[in-house]
């Protein structure tokens, strides 16, 4: 795309931004009136309204009745989980339930390292990923990422998922009291595996380095995402989150992921902390689309620098990598 | 009997009232339509947007504290929705091509157009428009969609879009300056002089200096 306007930044500071707006000219907006947009047609009211029907009824998300407006959702069983952990040589980091936040893995190892390995494969964003077995990826030299396993917890303080908000921008004061865990914060949305494996993230091999991280987190193909996604484990006290920025807190990661815009829909399955085009970066792997068939049809994968400050979030760079079935 | 307010079917649909809340969107669907599907340009993203937008403000509804309109927060929400969809097809290159384009439903009923010729001269600026549009940064176009197409104040846009009224009107200066270059030839089909945009120094010297806000488009 050729633009010829001028590079300025395109928020100025508001601070010196006292001018009005000038009117538009008028040609201008005639040619934008010639334009005009139909009214909502019938089908998509129609598949609207059907959506806001089949919706339960509206539950305040204070964290008993959250507990309840979710009480359909799967809840992990921790002694599975743990169980199953403590058998994996690799290191997972499991669980999660339906649409948001479930448990919080520290994982602070596998920092230092170049981008994992590439796996074989076209590297367009718009590949299909080919996800590797576990056997068949080469972890860093020296870098296996580890696990910062939960402390043990009784069954009650299994974490309910509640429903994490598609907008970009909460309205003022929007949101429950942030909280350090799991438990204290059940609207706080948080990816089934926190990673910090320091990769150095670039467009070219994202569907390689975003394969590599799932297959590390234990999630090799799309059945075990639908599994890991669908509450088979859960992970419900997170461990104090070490990085900075986004990566500093639950709140400030949930924070960030809804300036970025991540919708409801989409399940976040893994915050990679790590950097892209020079700058420390973070990066987020949700699912875009669901398969009939309860998998992810494609995963969502955003790359925001840390700070997720404003000029981070609109240079936040999206990738769309469908999952092969 | 008056009818209930936007704010009093929100209030009755947080207390459990299952038909409140499809009543606001109903009063609203139309303008919540247009703002997607202008931002997005696409009909298929701009409905899942509005589905998504909206079912996540049904399931958060007691997130609104009541200072800004109902209206205003669901534009917000469906805005964000539509921005983020817009975000994700920049990668998609394929979706900006002419083709695509010109596969998607007419926003304009040219059957209603009397006069065949005016109706393809219509068809063919409506066509102008929109690859214009589609050039623009999606901050930019959300700004111009609310501000130019919608007629939001450049305030109530602020609210909508989150951000604070300067940014609102150095994103609509923005982009109106690309615009009108780039539907300049509209206005000039004798090969007239071309609109000049702004130039960088007036954008400066109206909008404020590099405060490093956000980065080049």
């Amino acid at each position: 795309m050729t633009d010829q306007t001028p590079a300025v930044p395109d928020d100025a500071d508001p601070g010196l931004t006292g001018a009005d707006l000038p009117p538009i000219d008028p040609a201008l907006a005639a040619w934008l009136a010639s334009d005009p947009a139909p009214p909502m047609p019938a089908q998509v009211w129609d598949r609207l309204e059907a959506a806001l029907a089949a919706e339960p009824p509206f539950v305040a998300s204070t964290p008993t009745a959250a507990d309840a407006a979710v009480a359909s959702a799967p809840v992990a069983d921790l002694a599975a989980a743990r169980t199953r952990r403590s058998g994996r040589l690799w290191p997972v980091l499991a669980g999660a339930a339906g649409v948001a936040l479930v448990g919080l893995v520290a994982l602070p190892a596998l920092r230092g390292g170049d981008a994992p390995p590439v796996a074989d494969g076209p590297l367009t964003a718009e590949a299909a990923i080919e996800i590797p077995t576990p056997a068949s990826v080469t972890a860093p030299q020296g870098n296996e990422p580890q696990v910062a396993d939960a402390p043990a917890t009784s069954s009650s303080e299994q974490v309910a998922t509640a429903p994490a908000p598609a907008e970009s921008s909460a309205p003022e004061g929007a949101g429950p009291t942030p909280a350090t865990t799991a438990t204290a914060s059940p609207a706080i949305a948080m990816p089934v595996a926190m990673l910090d494996t320091g990769t150095t993230y670039s467009p070219e091999a994202i569907p390689a380095q975003v394969t590599t991280l799932l297959t590390t987190a234990g999630m090799a193909d799309s059945q075990s995402m639908a599994r890991a996604l669908g509450g088979a484990e859960a992970t419900p006290n997170p461990s104090p989150m070490s990085g900075v920025g986004m990566l500093a807190s639950p709140e400030a990661l949930h924070n960030c992921l809804l300036r970025l815009g991540i919708p409801e829909s989409a399940k976040p399955l893994i915050v990679d902390h790590g950097s892209f085009e020079g700058l420390d970066a973070g990066l987020v792997v949700t699912v875009g689309s669901m398969r009939s068939d309860g998998t992810p049809g494609d995963l969502h994968v955003v790359v925001v620098g840390t700070q997720c400050a404003d000029a981070d979030v609109a240079a936040a760079r999206h990738f769309d990598l469908p999952v092969a079935p | 009997m008056t009818a209930p307010t936007d704010a009093d079917l929100l209030a009755s649909h947080c207390a459990g009232d299952p038909d409140a809340f499809a009543e606001i969107v109903r009063r609203h669907r139309d303008r919540l339509w247009a703002v997607a599907l202008r931002t997005t340009g696409d009909p298929e993203e701009a409905a899942d947007a509005v589905q998504d937008a909206l079912i996540s403000a049904y399931r958060r509804a007691d997130t609104f504290r009541g200072d800004a309109a109902v209206t205003t927060w669901l534009h917000r929400i469906v805005v964000n929705a539509a921005l983020d969809r817009m975000r994700r097809r920049a990668v998609r290159p394929w979706t900006a091509l002419p083709e695509e384009e010109s596969s998607s439903p007419a926003l304009v009923d040219e059957s209603r157009l009397a006069d065949p010729r005016e109706a393809a001269e219509s068809a063919e600026t409506t066509r102008e428009v929109r690859a214009a549009l589609d050039t623009l940064p999606p901050d930019q176009r959300a700004a111009i969609v609310l501000v130019d197409l919608e007629g939001w104040s450049v305030e109530d846009a602020a609210k909508v879009l989150d951000c604070p009224a300067g940014t609102v009107k150095s994103r609509c200066f923005r982009g109106r300056a690309k615009l009108a270059e780039r539907l300049a030839h509209l206005r000039n089909p004798d090969g007239g002089p071309p609109v000049t945009p702004p130039d960088h120094e007036e954008i400066t010297k109206r909008f404020g200096t590099d405060q490093g806000g956000g980065p080049a488009s």
